[in-house]
């Protein structure tokens, strides 16, 4: 994974709302993406995401580089998502990804919203923690070791937490609640 | 995970999630205004902290009579400081012998004290 540029970072800690577009080009699918998988709904996902990137422009000064930028920005990511979760939610409203995209074919846009809401049932039955490391090591495909950074937990936590939460996966997957990945099976 | 797991094929979807072309113009607009509000802050902390010394300067400033002075060294100011608050009246009153004592270091030290 790419990592922020030595004097890119040095403006950010500035301050420099330009560097902070620099991070976004380089992290906001994988920022809004984590965000969106742990949060389970897309407006919450689009908030969380935006906070995150503010805290970036705060908090930047106080990354003292001993990990990766790339391991610091998750960190934030999750640490504000698993806040986020612990509050009670305000008004939802539409979710996109619900919506059927005008670029599929009615059928592949219910598949894929269908898709969408059945990832979301599964990973939210999850623990926060278990979700967390599922969404980093499957979707975002860190390894074990930029997890075991980002969570702050050994390395052998998160392989057995891993193994936890895979186990719960297939369980969840023939429960009653998840047809749908009967009929793709 | 296995290919053909349909878990993961969704997830193999969630992996190609994109963030909304409207997030960023929304971030910078906040960033922006973010901006102003940090060096609003920062003045306002040194602001701040300027009163919070002078208060403190103040507060812990020798005051006549209240520090020490080597009477070998400066006799006459040290008498004089010692004596001094008891000379507006609020003190204690001072000792006749020791207006008279004043008046004598004064009369001796004409161009310090006169």
């Amino acid at each position: 994974m790419q990592d922020l540029p030595p004097d890119e970072l040095h403006a950010l800690q500035r301050g420099d709302v330009r560097a902070l577009a620099a991070v976004f080009r380089l992290y906001g699918d994988r920022v809004h993406r984590t965000c969106r998988n742990l949060l389970g709904q897309h407006a919450d996902a689009d908030d969380a995401a935006q906070e995150v990137f503010l805290r970036v422009l705060d908090k930047a000064h106080t990354y003292a580089g001993g990990a990766r930028f790339s391991t610091w920005l998750y960190r934030l990511t999750v640490n504000h998502c698993l806040n986020v979760r612990r509050r009670p939610r305000l008004a939802g409203g539409d979710d996109p990804d619900a919506l059927p995209s005008p670029l599929l074919s009615p059928v592949e846009a219910a598949e894929h919203t269908e898709a969408r809401s059945a990832l979301d049932r599964l990973l939210l039955r999850l623990s926060p923690d278990a979700r967390a490391i599922v969404v980093l090591r499957e979707i975002e495909q860190l390894s074990y070791g930029e997890i075991a950074a980002v969570l702050a937990i050994p390395v052998g936590t998160v392989m057995s937490r891993l193994a936890r939460a895979r186990d719960r996966l297939g369980e969840l997957a023939n429960d009653g609640s998840a047809a749908f990945l009967r009929n793709r099976a | 995970m296995n290919r053909n797991d349909p878990i993961d094929v969704l997830l193999q979807q969630a992996r190609a999630h994109r963030a909304p072309v409207h997030l960023w113009p929304a971030i910078a607009a906040r960033a922006g205004a973010l901006r102003p509000r940090r060096w609003f802050q920062y003045a306002a902390a040194v602001l701040v902290g300027g009163f919070g010394y002078l208060l403190v300067a103040v507060a812990v400033r020798p005051r006549a009579g209240t520090h020490t002075i080597d009477p070998h060294a400066d006799p006459v100011t040290a008498i004089v400081a010692r004596t001094l608050p008891f000379l507006d009246g609020s003190g204690v009153e001072p000792m006749p012998d020791e207006q008279r004592l004043l008046r004598q270091l004064a009369a001796r030290s004409p161009r310090r004290w006169r």
